[in-house]
Parts: C-alpha cells; sequence; structure tokens
C-alpha cells in the first residue's frame, strides 16, 4: 500500500466528541500508569522492546496518550498517519521490535475498554483498529 | 577567422528569450552552488556541536557573523538547520539522547554569545513574554524568539521549558506584556497548547499571542484559527517583520 492510500484510509475514523475528548484527557495519566505497569509484569518484555529500552518504552506511553488527546482534540488523518509513521521508523531504529506494536495496541485497547465510558470506548475505537489493521504497512513504509 | 557577417549573424540570432533562458540556467546553478555549499556547511557545523566543540563553533559563527552582520539567518539557516539534522540523526539511533543534548546545550551557548548582535540602546516601550509550554521540555526555539523581540528594544522575559501554566499566569499578571510568545516542539504537546490558550485567554481576552515551533511542521497550523488576537509565526524573519509592523 502506498503512503497516499495509507492517508486516506484514515480520513474518517473520528469526529469530534467532547465527551470522549474530556474522558480521554481526564483518565490520561491514569491509563499510561496502567499500561506501564502492564508491560512491567510480561515476561517476554525484552523480546518485545529490546534490552535497556524501559525508560523509552515509558515515554512512548506517556507520548501516545499525549498525541492521542491531540488528536482527539482536533483529528487531522494526515497527522495520525505521520505521526504513526514516524514513531514505527524511530522507535525500530533504537531496538523495539515489531512484535511490540500489536502487544502495545492491544494492552491500549483492553485500558481504554475498561477505564471509558462505553459511548467514548466506541468513539476512540476505530482509530486504534486502524492501527491495529495497519502494523504491517507502517512497517513496510517505515523501512 | 569567422567572417563578421557570419559572427554578427549568429549572434543576433540570439534573442531575448535565449539571454534569458541563460540567465535562468546560470542563476540556478549558483543557487545550488550556494545551497551545495550551504548544506556542506550545516553538516560540518553539526558535527561540531555533537562533539560539543564550542570552541570550532565560535569559530564558524565569527565567520558566518563576518560576513552577514545578522544574528537572523545565524539561527535559521545554520542552528535550526543543524538541529534538525540532529534530531535526524537520534530518529535513526546514529546518535544517543546524551548526544542530541551536548549539541543542544553548545548551540546554547553560541546563542548566549551573540548579545552584541541582539542587545540594542534602543529600549522601546514594549513587553514580552516568551516561553515554551508546560510540558515542553525544548527552548531553543522560544530562546530565538526572545532574541529577536530583545534586538528590537522590548523588555523581554525568557521563561525557558516546560512552564506550568499556573506560573505563566501569574507572570502576566504581574508583568502585563503587550505579547506572549509560545512554543511548542513536539506535535504531542498540541493539545496542551490549547488548553494553555484557553486559559491564558479566560484571563486576558486582549492580550496577543504568537505561537510556533517545530511541531506545527506536522500540522495545527489552523487549530488555533478560532482565536482572535493570536497568530502563528514560522520563522523569525516573519516574526521580526511583524514586530516592525506592530510598533507602527
Amino acid at each position: 500500500m502506498k503512503r497516499e492510500t495509507l492517508i486516506e484510509t484514515a480520513k474518517n475514523l473520528y469526529a469530534y466528541n467532547e465527551t470522549a475528548f474530556e474522558e480521554y484527557r481526564s483518565k490520561k495519566d491514569k491509563m499510561v500508569n496502567l499500561i506501564n505497569k502492564h508491560f512491567e509484569e510480561r515476561k517476554d518484555l525484552a523480546l518485545l522492546i529490546g534490552e535497556g529500552n524501559f525508560d523509552m518504552m515509558k515515554d512512548n506511553h506517556a507520548n501516545h496518550a499525549r498525541f492521542i488527546e491531540s488528536i482527539l482534540k482536533s483529528y487531522d488523518h494526515d497527522v495520525l498517519t505521520e505521526t504513526v509513521l514516524w514513531v514505527f521508523r524511530a522507535y525500530r531504529s533504537h531496538g523495539f521490535n515489531t512484535t511490540y506494536w500489536a502487544a502495545q495496541l492491544n494492552a491500549w485497547i483492553n485500558i481504554l475498554n475498561s477505564e471509558l465510558s462505553p459511548e467514548s470506548f466506541q468513539a476512540l475505537l476505530p482509530i486504534y483498529e486502524w492501527m491495529q489493521v495497519n502494523i504491517p504497512v507502517f512497517n513496510k513504509l517505515s523501512e | 577567422m569567422i567572417p563578421t557577417t557570419i559572427l554578427s549573424a549568429s549572434i543576433k540570432r540570439f534573442t531575448s528569450i535565449d539571454i534569458f533562458i541563460t540567465m535562468w540556467i546560470f542563476f540556478n546553478i549558483f543557487k545550488t552552488y550556494k545551497k551545495r555549499n550551504l548544506d556542506k556547511d550545516i553538516r560540518i557545523f553539526r558535527d561540531t556541536i555533537l562533539n560539543g566543540d564550542f570552541k570550532e563553533g565560535r569559530k564558524y559563527v565569527s565567520s558566518y557573523l563576518s560576513q552577514t552582520g545578522n544574528f537572523i539567518p545565524l539561527y535559521e539557516e545554520v542552528f535550526r538547520s543543524a538541529l534538525y539534522e540532529v534530531g535526524k540523526l537520534w530518529e535513526t539511533n546514529k546518535i544517543t539522547v546524551a548526544d542530541e543534548h551536548l549539541a543542544t546545550a553548545t548551540v546554547e551557548m553560541l546563542m548566549n554569545e551573540q548579545f552584541p548582535y541582539i542587545i540594542t540602546d534602543q529600549q522601546k516601550d514594549y513587553k514580552a513574554v516568551v516561553t515554551s509550554i508546560e510540558g515542553e521540555q525544548h527552548q531553543v526555539g522560544s530562546k530565538m524568539v526572545a532574541d529577536v523581540f530583545e534586538s528590537h528594544g522590548w523588555d523581554t522575559y525568557f521563561l525557558g521549558s516546560n512552564l506550568p501554566t499556573n506560573e505563566l499566569l501569574k507572570y502576566c499578571r504581574a508583568k502585563q506584556p503587550d505579547i506572549l510568545a509560545l512554543s511548542v516542539s513536539i506535535y504531542f504537546n498540541m493539545a496542551a497548547l490549547e488548553q494553555t490558550l484557553q486559559v491564558v485567554r479566560n484571563e486576558f481576552e486582549n492580550l496577543y499571542i504568537l505561537i510556533g515551533g517545530q511541531a506545527f511542521l506536522h500540522g495545527g497550523k489552523t487549530l488555533f484559527s478560532k482565536y482572535s488576537n493570536l497568530r502563528y509565526f514560522s520563522n523569525l524573519i516573519d516574526l521580526k517583520e511583524f514586530i516592525k509592523e506592530y510598533e507602527k
């Protein structure tokens, strides 16, 4: 898939939803702690993120939450796609395995489902599903 | 020897379009040559700051300023471009975070030496508060903005990076600036910028706010169009022109 096509597929994933945005914003820090704890407890962590990358992983989770907050406030499918591609490129070059992305997105979806109201979760879910489905494409395009 | 009739006939065949095309070609060759030299210079400077070689960096800056006499192109063409290159090296894991910090710190030290080009005897009755927003760790860009205001004789209060929003409000209450300039370097902080703007606008309805920073390269320029008395700037040259207009 070409980059332009990928960007197109992100066009209508989300429309501004004030409740979802406010809920996400208010629970963002708690959710970052939850995902960090989740990964801390994984025995295969080194296989996912490489050796010595724990702090970088925590930075990624904090940045992810801040980025999604920005996107939920003002959705821009171009920015979403380009940022995800940048993240894949930067973190892979620092030793993160491609399997980390699937594990991370699964964990985020579970946490969002447990922390947000059903309506807010449903509003955000298409963004996360789009990221999950396109992991192979992100890998390819960010090489 | 070429007969003059043939020679003059050949010359006459060159129309004004031929001359224009020739000049355009030479101009672009010159531009490419100048850009290649600048790119090469920026790479040399980039390596200098990555080595933390302040002495060498100083020599480079001195040579550059002896030709231009103006710190703004130095900031835009050299410092900004070199730091952008440093960022790309980190992205591709060619340097560490520590290397990046050293490069940034070296540039900041070199910026601090530019005061003779910045400080002016002409003091104007305007105040600017310049800062990177809460959560934003980068400050070189906002420091550059502060230097531009300073060079116009404004009372400029540069508050560094990651300034808590409530502290920013307290400071603005105390100083009553004419302009507040906010910088965001990474796109992740756009939502934080929005929150900062809401809070500032609630209290300071008419305060002129400038926004900018590397984050806007990825988007967001139209995000804040709903705010009155707010402008986005992508470079220091446009900022300088804005300040001149504002002072009129």
